[in-house]
């Protein structure tokens, strides 16, 4: 919402209005993924696939805030979204991938 | 969840007189500002408001430091209080508080006002199917007392409550003499934050000496506070993202290998942020050497009571203090 990651189960629609919402739907261009996206494909990040919007999601806000430096960081940022099945160390590694795609891990 | 009307007052007078009809505890109306504890006690059925009146854009959100010291606007976040560049140069404590709370999507959306009114995490408290909580239904009991209390409060307990309040950044506001600014229908008025809470005594659902309607508008940190070594420790049941079983605020001022002064604060230990004059005192002109601290420490636990579960933080609170102390000292 007006690009900060925020939970949605704990936000009234009525107080959201005329902000600017992001959700999963809207991250790719067309049909070409968001590189994040993609990169959970590659590295096969997720199983039921239950939390991956949110992981998504998350892990966009958590690569524009900069805070995707190293595997420990990842983690401590992308704390707030638990995966049942356990898909942790490929969520790390499709973060590590799409920040060091763009270029510049403490990008805005 | 109960039905409710959304009001969106224009400002302060306004919110104030629609709160004005409501009771302090499960009234028929309630505040909501960033909402991140609200929506859960909506969701869970444990408050049932008839309206909500919204605080969105009538709080100041402002974070300035003066000569003063420290002014944090009720409405500020806790992302950005937590990454404000002289919050984390000269108030590291609360800083470090915040970075331990929460996820960042619920720091982006939680206020500073709402994190020091946020309820207990009891999980009795929360979950309606329980009959027995004096704090959600007065008289009805505690069910925690003979329950699951791996959780719960050691220090200023009563027989009607042992719940805990869960805030980190409070026990650091605490620790360094914060206050707090209120706004009610009769005017503003200041108090020590360390009296806002109130202990559970026989009345557990009357939590802080708010008054009905009244606002915390802003959080006040005295300059001599700024500066001083400190360190956060929290203890807690996974790495991150998780409620402190125990924590340590701690704050020193050393000459050379001795503590000029110390601040000392716990949470997950009481119904408030516990502050330790007497741990203070004890720390005052010692060493950083491992048994002076831990004979300082050992003050902490004085009144303490377990109720069988909860035994262990009274060793643990203590032994949090030392190593509070050694890693802002830089021992540790």
């Amino acid at each position: 919402m007006d690009g900060m990651r925020v939970k949605s189960c704990l936000s009234l629609a009525a107080l959201a209005q005329g902000r600017e919402i992001t959700t999963i739907e809207g991250l790719a261009q067309g049909e070409e993924l968001h590189p994040l996206q993609a990169a959970f494909i590659e590295r096969d990040a997720f199983q039921c696939g239950y939390c991956t919007p949110g992981q998504i999601m998350s892990g966009v806000a958590c690569i524009s805030e900069g805070h995707a430096g190293s595997p420990q960081e990842i983690r401590e940022w992308m704390s707030g979204n638990l995966c049942r099945c356990g898909a942790y160390d490929h969520i790390v590694a499709a973060i590590q991938d799409a920040a060091s795609a763009s270029g510049s891990v403490r990008g805005g | 969840m109960h039905p409710f009307i959304l009001e969106r007052p224009r400002d302060m007078p306004a919110a104030l007189a629609l709160r004005a009809q409501a009771g302090r505890n499960d009234a028929p109306a309630e505040y909501i500002a960033g909402g991140t504890d609200m929506m859960q006690l909506l969701q869970e059925d444990v408050r049932r408001p008839d309206r909500l009146v919204s605080l969105a854009g009538l709080l100041d959100n402002s974070i300035e430091i003066g000569p003063h010291g420290l002014r944090l606007g009720a409405a500020a976040t806790m992302a950005e209080v937590a990454a404000h560049q002289g919050v984390v140069e000269q108030f590291s404590l609360i800083s470090q508080a915040l970075l331990n709370s929460a996820s960042p999507q619920v720091r982006n959306q939680a206020t500073m006002g709402g994190n020091l009114l946020q309820r207990t995490r009891c999980p009795y408290f929360r979950d309606i199917g329980y009959e027995a909580c004096n704090k959600r239904a007065p008289g009805s009991g505690c069910a925690a007392m003979d329950g699951e209390n791996r959780w719960h409060a050691v220090l200023g307990t009563s027989d009607a409550c042992i719940a805990v309040h869960p805030s980190d950044l409070a026990v650091a506001l605490v620790a360094l003499d914060a206050a707090i600014e209120i706004r009610g229908a009769d005017g503003q008025r200041t108090t020590p934050l360390a009296d806002l809470h109130r202990l559970p005594g026989g009345t557990p659902h009357l939590e802080t000496v708010l008054e009905p309607g009244e606002v915390i508008t802003a959080i006040t940190v005295p300059a001599n506070a700024a500066g001083l070594r400190s360190h956060y420790l929290k203890v807690r049941d996974r790495a991150s993202f998780e409620f402190a079983v125990v924590s340590a605020a701690v704050a020193i001022e050393t000459d050379g290998s001795r503590i000029r002064q110390a601040r000392v604060a716990l949470g997950g230990v009481a119904a408030k942020p516990w502050r330790l004059p007497s741990v203070e005192r004890a720390l005052t002109g010692t060493s950083l050497d491992p048994s002076e601290l831990r004979a300082a420490a050992v003050l902490a636990a004085d009144g303490a009571r377990g109720r069988g579960h909860n035994d262990f933080k009274i060793e643990l609170m203590q032994r949090a203090i030392v190593r509070a102390v050694e890693t802002a000292g830089g021992r540790a």
